[in-house]
């Protein structure tokens, strides 16, 4: 692994980030649709899967022209939100980061500007369990099928 | 008027705190305390559980430095077990703590208290941080960033994920180290090193323009008590604790984890749920002494490995004694980062550590069991009872930022008289308040055994009790 620099950027391929807490009840959506994806085998789609980002993250996703989190987050909606990803300001906690913070990482440390986008899934229980609501179960059937469209080709 | 600054929270650290800063009627500081605002109760919710399942329990404890806590948590375990873990596992677990303490060390210097030394103190707040680092400073930046994924990605490939891995277990590991994971482990160490030592060269050139916050950044005769090796040579795993003054005079010494409370008793403040721990010989508060990077380089003669011993040799000139600032913290986890790599290097080119024997099985057979380990912020304890079942029922944690607590207190006292000066909270004055705790990179999340955010809060209390100022900081 050496060190990345800005001119060997090979901004290729697509970078699938889900994050969550998998003994959350529906935080763990996020990680849920990575390991479908990852059994499909597309290619040029790389997959990570993660509690939660990371500022090391950067880094990886400075490597990519797309970028797609996916996170489950409470919502009284019934739909899978897409929107894409902006720079943002927030003030950077050393252990969590936001989308918007990591994007602009990639650029202010590795010149990197990928396409990103989040795929939000409405959560409605993160107790202490391993199964999602009925609503969050639908909704990754719905991402999974976005998904396919968006990344098998 | 008499006046108090209430710091709360206090920014940059893991968890959640408060400082008191309490003026005279002069406007000068008069006394300053550290609080922990926030309790979860770890030990208390243990009991009643098997004793195996307390690595992934207690790991729980902290998503920083959960490593830590497995090793601390089986280590207990293999003590109730009664077992001796095969060599090999005793290995793996040191190469998996050092990456920790190298990720961990790496955060706490970029991230957290870098943003200080390059950008200044002064600086406007929100410029203080990695990004901030990255504009002015992009190869520091670069480098931090590169040193914490290395070593959570050391954990992650030997124990499986890089947050609470269900591989240390009681009576050794879950699974052998792959030889692919040894050789690409291997290959990455040498850029590491080339950082880590690119990183000591420019501290060494800079750290002398801090000479006011040297003298003042809890800088005060002390203990110092860390695990070394029987020859006196640096440990975060295996060996006993060692405890020695300020003149580096040795006061107790080849200390077994199962004797720790013949030497350590912990005081309840009554205004924090961080209790304190002190040196029993000499008695509370006299018996303040620190762990941490500091503390464990005046404990030893040597590191054990030839650059980073190299670097202590240097390290060592800064007193005749012992370091005493606590600023010098950074310093010493740079030296660590170091030794940390060139121990991995030692460990993984040990012949058999492919070796697949790395677990003893046995069932429980003592009813109480104690494990040490050197976490990134300090000696880390873990001691259990159980019944003749397994099932926990009584459990100490006593956390390195615990250990910490009274000097912590002593520190901001001193820096606070030192920077606070009459009635106005300027930001800078607050942030070197704030760097004196970050330089001991206090886990508050473990401490307490308490989670929480990182928001800041100053209050001015007067003689009265009521608040006359306040400033917030959120995030």
């Amino acid at each position: 692994m050496k060190k990345l620099e800005p001119s060997e950027l090979a901004l290729r391929g697509t970078l699938v980030i889900g994050y969550g807490n998998a003994l959350r009840g529906d935080d763990g959506a996020g990680p849920c649709i990575i390991e479908w994806i990852e059994q499909q085998h597309w290619p040029d789609v790389t997959t990570l899967s993660a509690h939660q980002l990371f500022p090391e993250m950067a880094e990886e996703i400075a490597r990519y022209e797309r970028v797609i989190f996916i996170d489950a987050a409470a919502a009284t909606i019934d739909a899978v939100g897409l929107q894409p990803v902006s720079e943002a300001n927030d003030r950077l906690m050393a252990h969590r980061c936001s989308p918007g913070s990591l994007i602009r990482m990639a650029r202010e440390l590795y010149a990197a500007r990928p396409n990103a986008f989040l795929y939000t899934i409405p959560a409605r229980c993160f107790d202490l369990c391993t199964n999602f609501s009925p609503i969050t179960r639908k909704c990754i059937h719905d991402a999974c099928s976005a998904l396919a469209l968006l990344l098998s080709k | 008027m008499n006046r108090t600054i209430v710091i709360d929270p206090v920014t940059r650290i893991e968890g959640h705190a408060k400082i008191t800063i309490c003026l005279n009627e002069e406007g000068q500081v008069r006394d300053a305390r550290f609080h922990v605002t926030q309790y979860r109760g770890f030990e208390k919710f243990c009991e009643g559980r098997p004793y195996t399942e307390m690595p992934a329990l207690t790991a729980r404890t902290c998503g920083i430095c959960p490593i830590s806590h497995l090793m601390a948590a089986s280590k207990a375990c293999d003590a109730i077990l009664a077992v001796r873990i095969p060599e090999m596992a005793a290995k793996l677990r040191k190469i998996v703590n050092l990456a920790q303490i190298i990720q961990s060390h790496a955060l706490s210097f970029f991230h957290l208290s870098s943003p200080d030394l390059l950008l200044g103190m002064d600086a406007p707040i929100e410029q203080r941080n990695i990004l901030g680092l990255a504009a002015s400073h992009p190869e520091m930046a670069h480098d931090g960033i590169w040193l914490r994924k290395f070593g959570q990605q050391i954990i992650e490939k030997i124990a499986g994920q890089r947050i609470h891995p269900a591989w240390t277990v009681p009576g050794g590991v879950s699974a052998p180290l792959a030889p692919e994971t040894r050789d690409w482990i291997l290959a990455q160490l040498p850029e590491g090193i080339r950082i880590i030592q690119r990183v000591l060269e420019w501290y060494k050139s800079i750290y002398a323009q801090f000479a006011d916050e040297i003298e003042y950044f809890a800088n005060f005769p002390s203990l110092f008590m860390g695990l070394v090796t029987e020859d006196g040579s640096l440990e975060h795993y295996d060996g006993a604790l060692r405890v020695v003054d300020d003149r580096r005079r040795i006061v107790a010494d080849g200390i077994r984890s199962s004797a720790y409370q013949d030497y350590i008793a912990e005081y309840v403040e009554p205004d924090s749920y961080l209790k304190s721990p002190f040196f029993k010989a000499t008695g509370y508060p006299g018996g303040i002494y620190r762990v941490g990077p500091l503390a464990r380089l005046n404990c030893i003669e040597r590191t054990g490995a030839p650059l980073s011993d190299a670097e202590f040799s240097i390290f060592r000139k800064l007193s005749e004694g012992a370091v005493l600032s606590s600023f010098h913290y950074h310093y010493a986890r740079l030296i660590e980062i170091l030794f940390g790599f060139e121990r991995i290097e030692q460990l993984l080119n040990e012949p058999d550590i492919l070796s697949e024997h790395v677990r003893a099985h046995a069932g429980p057979n003592c009813e109480e069991g104690v494990g040490i380990s050197e976490a990134p912020r300090g000696m880390l304890l873990h001691h259990y009872k159980v019944d003749r079942n397994g099932l926990i029922t009584w459990a100490n944690l006593i956390i390195a930022t615990g250990h910490n607590n009274l000097a912590m207190n002593r520190g901001i006292a001193q820096a606070a008289k030192q920077y606070v000066k009459g009635d106005k909270i300027k930001e800078g004055a607050l942030n070197r308040v704030e760097a004196v705790i970050r330089c001991y990179d206090p886990c508050l999340s473990c401490s307490t055994h308490a989670f929480g955010e990182m928001p800041m809060c100053v209050q001015l209390i007067g003689p009265d009790g009521s608040v006359t100022d306040e400033k917030t900081r959120t995030i």
